[in-house]
């Protein structure tokens, strides 16, 4: 259960990006995480919403996208995703293989709340 | 009702890129220092504690050995390694963080004087999913798995193993024992990681070890390539 300091260092990251750039409430993070980091995202999105308002994010959500294993093959050169978890080349067959996405624990953006108009 | 416009701001970077500064800046001390850097991981009592107090007993008079061992609560595995003979061992007490982080290694270095040191073991939480994300300045990743655990564990966990360049089965003594086939967690293993480097010990017979030792003595005298051993880069 080290998702709950990954959300800590998701929220320390932001907020240092959020003071470093003055920008208003934030309302999502998106994030990228691959098959092979190992992160469970409900407890995740738990610890998260445990830690926010800690930073001033109350409403802040996570959205999370999920990426498969990505193997590029250095004896056909195919570079593929695999659904299961054999790191094997889809095509040809190889085990000289290498990950080419998977491991990502990435912050990719945030939603930004700009001033309040009124409608 | 005032609505709320907003504005997406690309903000692209690692959740943990200052873990990997202080591992990076950890790796270069190692590389300066010439030392050889393991990050031993496994479940709780799969022997890693027991794999060390073996090598510090057998290599001790031969090689010069720093170790941290990480635990939740109590220092005694340090003090195991202590008595076992480690000049230079320092316990982490993660107060409940199931894994190491990288500043925890760099404060318990601060008091881990690396003159001479040509191998540095970080005994990491037992444990075998937080690890894996945490970069510790390590060379190499070292991965223990025992007899009496599953031997579907390289399949279950293949983050660790894919990380890992060596896996040391331990407990062969205990194989006839269990439903545990050695030959199957090889393969299994092998087929998440196939340059996975594998030795087969029993810490309780001392089956095996010389294989271990051998790898060890080749690693400080610059027969075995650590760089070569290296895994590919979790990016």
């Amino acid at each position: 259960m080290h998702e709950l300091s990954i959300a800590q260092s998701i929220l320390e990251s932001v907020q240092r990006e959020q003071d470093r750039q003055g920008w208003g409430a934030i309302s999502s993070i998106s994030l990228q995480i691959g098959a092979l980091a190992g992160i469970h995202n409900d407890s995740l999105v738990f610890g998260f919403e445990a830690l926010r308002s800690e930073f001033g994010m109350d409403a802040c959500t996570l959205e999370i996208e999920s990426l498969p294993i990505t193997l590029a093959c250095a004896t056909c050169g195919t570079t593929a995703p695999t659904e299961e978890l054999a790191f094997i080349c889809s095509v040809c067959g190889s085990s000289d293989v290498s990950v080419t996405s998977g491991y990502e624990l990435d912050i990719v953006s945030v939603d930004v709340a700009e001033q309040p108009v009124q409608s | 009702m005032p609505t709320l416009n907003l504005k997406k701001f690309e903000f692209r970077q690692k959740v943990l890129a200052e873990n990997d500064r202080v591992a990076a800046a950890l790796r270069e001390t190692f590389e300066e220092r010439g030392v050889a850097s393991f990050n031993l991981v496994s479940s709780p009592g799969s022997g890693k504690t027991s794999l060390l107090e073996h090598t510090l007993r057998e290599l001790g008079d031969e090689l010069n050995m720093a170790l941290v061992a990480g635990d939740v609560q109590t220092d005694n595995d340090a003090n195991r390694l202590i008595a076992a003979g480690g000049k230079r061992v320092r316990p982490i007490v993660t107060g409940g963080a199931c894994h190491l982080e990288a500043h925890m290694v760099g404060t318990a270095m601060e008091e881990i004087d690396l003159d001479g040191v040509d191998i540095m073991f970080i005994e990491n939480v037992g444990n075998l999913v937080c690890p894996s994300s945490y970069d510790l300045g390590e060379h190499l990743k070292i991965a223990l798995i025992s007899t009496t655990e599953g031997d579907d564990k390289p399949l279950k966990y293949p983050g660790i193993f894919r990380r890992s360049s060596v896996m040391v089965i331990n407990k062969t003594d205990l194989a006839q024992y269990s439903n545990f086939s050695i030959e199957r967690v090889r393969e299994n293993a092998l087929s998440i990681n196939p340059g996975l480097r594998i030795f087969e010990v029993s810490c309780q017979t001392g089956e095996g070890l010389d294989a271990w030792y051998d790898w060890l003595r080749g690693v400080v005298a610059g027969s075995e390539s650590l760089a070569s051993m290296a895994v590919e880069e979790a990016r």
